[in-house]
């Protein structure tokens, strides 16, 4: 993540951030979430729908 | 030394044999003799408490006892409303902070005759492991004030452990309940998802916080959890629901048969070598208690904490964006940039992890199909020195939040129940914490098990 992404997509949800603040942001970023995040995103998901409302319970006959 | 426990205050207040105001006076003692090397609280209502208590008294002497916690002083996390204390959430002190109405929790503590004794410290909006609070102080860790009593809920955490509360309510978003019970050698449990309100509790990420109680034993927990458990039509997500249990009916049946699961990797990968050892230790008690070891294997966890953190993430920016926006200098350096953090996690990455998180929720409920719980150590490390925020283990050097986010976080993604009950000590005299991890809305098995592990470790050093 670069500091321009950063400002970007902050901006974008509506919190311009000074470039001292998109450089902190795009440090932790690149050092401590984004390995995290890349986990997420080499995931094979299929066809799973986010549920509308999140339940630890899992529905009958489920065998994923 | 020896510290009576909820469960025989509770005997002795129902036998007369003690009063509630007596159980408060000793109390605040035990506050002011502890208060100035830990700073566990935010807030004590002295003559509240007092008040309450007298009240407490007079109608036993009439023949009322109220509920379970009758006379009993219990504190709360400065993350929950109370109509006679003031909230900070561990943020900055804005007005004079004391809500109109109580959290649906301390409504149920009140309901069953506890006396809210005091608010404890968290960390900032309760966003961190550590209670490094720039607005409250910082708490520290009664067996080594050197060090970190965990968090966020580490207020609770140290008191309990120090004697300076009977028993305490704390949150867990990605351990924070876990955390400091296992760093403050107690017992701690994160109910399921729902179980427990989140009324008037300030939020850190609405789809995963958590309510629950930290104590002193299992037997405490099952006395509390069954006190503020329960549907409230002001948290959709406890309706609708399987009936609470009696938590405390089955605490003494043994675990017999009991299939634990023991995952193959994973939750035991870059694991403190003393720690380790003393979780295995603490699972072949099990084994010997006539519990059935089962490997288990739970695919997808690589994944949880990222998938965690971007949920985490963005939930926690949106609650506090209209501050973030007008006075980002109120928020601590690490708060801040966390929030800050979330404004750059986009829509598709979040709802990516929430489908990671329905992926995982699955990968638990097959992985456990053929057993009753599944073991773990509750932390990686035991607590860290205040300020330090990164941890070696092996050859690995990793951010201590990481660190414990790996171990107690997916539970939180995925909802199931989980404690942490001390199982050892380090050689520097440090507690360790073994993570029981329960099917969904079995919090009688969870602290069945912890039990049955607690009357055979036997009495757990406290500390002066």
């Amino acid at each position: 993540m670069e500091p321009e992404q950063v400002a970007v997509l902050a901006a974008a949800a509506g919190f311009p951030l000074a470039p001292d603040r998109c450089q902190a942001v795009a440090d932790e970023w690149n050092a401590t979430l984004g390995p995290h995040f890349a986990k997420v995103d080499e995931l094979d998901l299929g066809t799973i729908a986010p549920a509308v409302r999140f339940s630890a319970i899992r529905p009958e006959g489920m065998s994923a | 030394m020896s510290r009576p426990t909820l469960a025989q205050l509770q005997a002795d207040v129902a036998a007369g044999r003690a009063t509630s105001v007596q159980l408060v006076t000793d109390l605040l003692e035990r506050i002011d003799a502890t208060e100035d090397a830990l700073n566990a609280y935010t807030v004590v209502g002295r003559d509240s408490a007092l008040a309450v208590a007298a009240e407490l008294d007079a109608a036993q002497a009439a023949g009322e006892l109220r509920g379970p916690l009758h006379g009993i002083p219990i504190s709360v996390k400065d993350l929950l409303d109370t109509a006679d204390l003031p909230t900070s959430a561990g943020g900055k002190p804005r007005g004079s902070g004391t809500p109109e109405t109580d959290a649906a929790v301390v409504t149920r503590l009140r309901e069953a005759g506890a006396v809210i004794v005091g608010k404890t410290n968290t960390h900032e909006y309760a966003y961190g492991y550590t209670t490094v609070n720039p607005h409250h102080g910082d708490t520290h860790n009664p067996w080594d004030v050197a060090r970190t009593a965990g968090g966020s809920s580490g207020g609770s955490g140290a008191s309990v452990a120090a004697g300076s509360a009977i028993a305490a309510i704390g949150s867990d978003t990605g351990g924070s309940i876990r955390v400091p019970a296992s760093f403050c050698g107690i017992f701690g449990i994160k109910p399921t998802f729902g179980r427990v309100s989140r009324a008037g509790v300030f939020p850190l990420a609405w789809t995963l916080d958590h309510v629950g109680p930290l104590t002193q034993s299992a037997e405490d927990a099952a006395i509390m959890l069954g006190a503020i458990a329960g549907p409230d039509p002001a948290d959709a997500t406890t309706l609708g629901l399987p009936p609470v249990e009696d938590y405390r009916a089955t605490l003494a049946d043994g675990i017999e048969g009991l299939r634990v699961g023991v995952p193959s990797s994973y939750f035991f990968d870059d694991i403190d070598a003393e720690v380790l050892a003393s979780v295995r230790a603490a699972i072949a008690e099990l084994e010997a208690l006539g519990a059935v070891l089962v490997p288990v294997d739970i695919a997808g966890l690589d994944a949880a904490v990222g998938a965690w953190l971007s949920i985490l993430l963005a939930e926690a920016t949106v609650i506090h964006e209209a501050e973030l926006r007008f006075a980002p200098e109120d928020y601590g350096a690490d708060v801040r940039l966390y929030l800050e953090a979330g404004a750059a996690v986009s829509a598709a990455q979040y709802l990516r992890a929430q489908r990671a998180r329905e992926q995982l929720a699955d990968a638990f409920a097959v992985a456990m199909r053929d057993v009753d719980v599944v073991v773990t150590p509750a932390t990686a490390v035991p607590a860290q020195p205040l300020g330090q925020g990164t941890v070696t283990i092996g050859d690995l050097d990793e951010a201590l939040f990481l660190t414990l986010a790996r171990i107690s976080a997916p539970l939180d993604l995925v909802g199931l129940p989980a404690a942490s009950v001390p199982c050892g000590l380090t050689s520097a005299g440090l507690p360790i914490g073994l993570q029981v991890i329960g099917h969904p809305f079995a919090e009688a098995t969870v602290l069945r098990a912890a039990h049955a592990y607690e009357q055979r470790r036997g009495p757990f050093a406290l500390v002066a």
